[in-house]
């Protein structure tokens, strides 16, 4: 029983980190990326060490699992963040078409600064 | 006070190292002391400059736990979301930035709110301003901007009913008006 648990957590994981990989690929700018490239995969890495941790007998493993689960969930999006801040500033080509900016309202001299 | 974050500071990395290594000795509590003090040499803690009164992280335990669940919720419902458009053919991005004015004054509980943002599938804190905390959000897909702000900000009310309940019962700063900025 357990070992099905794990396992669907970890197949689950596996597959979203792979999404995440296609995510990469099929987006077409680098902010719409950095939402395939960080979410997807935090989850699924976060599956796959539940998954690990549920297999793994000893239970001091299971406190660096968690650990590393609780790393990726706290830096992931602090990363995310610079990689997409630094993208908006590099200029429209890196920003690709957006709809509706609200930013740009609020601060049109950093927008419109080509990069 | 930034002494005593520093202190903090070190404890905690102690305490991670010795979790790693799995086993609490001399030598694995001292090499964590000695590679927290060095990071802090290297990269200080920040002081804050803030009046004291500008608000700080209150944990409400049960107020968190429940913020824990509806972010897990959201995290796997919208995990899901960006997977499909994924693997679907065709694409519906439709890309957008909402602005996000926050009710809190704690750097703490602002942090908590853009993480959140950020890790949630779909939607990515972008820019933060300051005094007022303003987030501006980039959004995967934007159909309405009204309906994304009304999502943002049941993610912020529950966040504050967590750790800033006095922020939550201020009321909710109109989004839809301009802020012009001078300086970042």
């Amino acid at each position: 029983m357990l070992t099905v648990l794990s396992g669907v957590l970890m197949i689950t994981g596996a597959l979203l980190a792979v999404i995440a990989g296609a995510g990469l690929q099929r987006f077409e700018n680098v902010l719409s990326r950095m939402h395939a490239a960080t979410k997807p995969a935090t989850l699924g890495l976060a599956l796959v060490l539940i998954g690990a941790a549920i297999q793994i007998p000893d239970p001091r493993s299971g406190v660096k699992l968690l650990l590393v689960i609780l790393l990726q969930f706290s830096t992931a999006p602090v990363g995310a963040h610079l990689v997409g801040r630094a993208a908006y500033g590099a200029g429209p080509e890196m920003r690709g078409r957006i709809d509706v900016d609200e930013l740009a309202m609020d601060r049109p001299e950093e927008s419109s600064a080509s990069g | 006070m930034t002494r005593i974050r520093s202190l903090v500071a070190v404890a905690w990395a102690t305490l991670v190292w010795t979790a790693l290594w799995g086993s609490v000795s001399v030598a694995n509590v001292l090499a964590g002391a000695v590679i927290g003090i060095a990071t802090i040499l290297l990269v200080p803690v920040a002081g804050d400059a803030r009046p004291a009164e500008a608000g700080r992280l209150r944990l409400r335990p049960l107020a968190a736990l429940a913020f824990l669940v509806f972010f897990l919720r959201q995290l796997i419902s919208a995990s899901a979301v960006v997977a499909w458009e994924v693997v679907t053919p065709g694409s519906s991005i439709n890309q957008g930035i909402v602005r996000l004015p926050l009710r809190t004054r704690s750097p703490g509980v602002a942090t908590v709110i853009a993480n959140a943002i950020s890790l949630t599938p779909g939607t990515l804190t972008l820019e933060v301003a300051e005094d007022p905390f303003v987030l501006y959000v980039h959004i995967l897909h934007l159909r309405s901007v009204e309906q994304v702000r009304g999502d943002l900000r049941e993610v912020e009310r529950r966040a504050l009913l967590a750790f800033d309940p006095e922020a939550a019962e201020l009321r909710a700063p109109e989004g839809d008006q301009h802020r012009s900025e001078t300086s970042s």
